[in-house]
């Protein structure tokens, strides 16, 4: 099995995973810290402030772990130099574009 | 939400552990850049040739404890913090957490094949992708504590 290109795999894929639930909003649980409660409906203002944070994170780790599942059995020939670039690549230019994504922040 | 006394607890804790990984990632991120071990004859070649790579399951274990503990005392973030910011019209602070939420996320996807390439592959493969993982995981821990730390010290402010 290959373990270090899974490794790299899931680092590449739960970063894209994260950041298009963001963008999206693809949620499926928010937590409401006013309630104290998680739900998987999108509540009324009176609920106070939703957080989808959680639920990106958890998106992410499942959809990366599914996906380095099938990567441990692409053969070690395919991934010698692919395989530790994805590692750090796309995280880095994840977290540039999030950087753009967020840049309204600063300016508006 | 959790109480104010273990709230701050927590936030004391968040702190602490982050400065512990600031050392740790530094002197890494640091070190691994180096070209060839060198004769450690004063502070600076002393602190450049330290043995990287046993701070890697040091460095691993304080990153998830930082990062679920800083999860742990977000919705107080959110309740009280981001609140007050939002009246106040600040908003560049918001993008600041915003970036450090997200950031923390890709470094602890990053933290397995790190592992992998400090303990598991042999010191002369992968060479860069351990300089670049090292390092991208080094400037988002700087980037979480500093902004933290803003955060910490405008709402200390207000």
């Amino acid at each position: 099995m290959n373990i270090p290109f899974a490794l790299k795999v899931f680092a590449g894929v739960a970063s894209v995973v994260y950041i298009v639930s963001f963008l999206q909003g693809y949620t499926l649980i928010r937590w409401y810290p006013l309630l104290g409660e998680a739900s998987m409906e999108d509540l009324p203002n009176t609920a106070g402030p939703a957080m989808g944070w959680y639920s990106w994170i958890l998106q992410s780790f499942v959809i990366g772990v599914a996906v380095a599942a099938v990567a441990l059995f692409v053969p070690k020939n395919l991934t010698v130099r692919l395989g530790p670039t994805i590692s750090w690549l796309i995280p880095l230019l994840v977290s540039i574009y999030t950087v753009y994504a967020e840049w309204h922040w600063f300016v508006d | 939400m959790i109480a104010g006394t273990l709230v701050a607890t927590l936030l004391i804790l968040h702190g602490l552990a982050g400065v512990v990984l600031i050392g740790l990632t530094t002197h890494q991120a640091v070190a691994v850049w180096k070209p060839k071990p060198i004769a450690a004859k004063n502070f600076i070649q002393a602190y450049v040739n330290t043995r990287s790579a046993t701070y890697t399951n040091t460095v691993v274990i304080f990153y998830i404890a930082t990062f679920f503990g800083g999860g742990l005392i977000y919705p107080t973030y959110v309740m009280d913090v981001k609140s007050t910011l939002t009246d106040s019209g600040m908003n560049p602070p918001i993008g600041l957490f915003e970036l450090k939420e997200h950031l923390a996320v890709f470094g602890l996807a990053m933290l397995p094949s790190y592992w992998w390439l400090w303990k598991k592959a042999s010191p002369a493969d992968h060479v860069l992708a351990r300089q670049m993982n090292t390092t991208v995981i080094c400037a988002i821990v700087w980037l979480g504590f500093v902004v933290g730390y803003i955060l910490n010290n405008i709402k200390g402010l207000l």
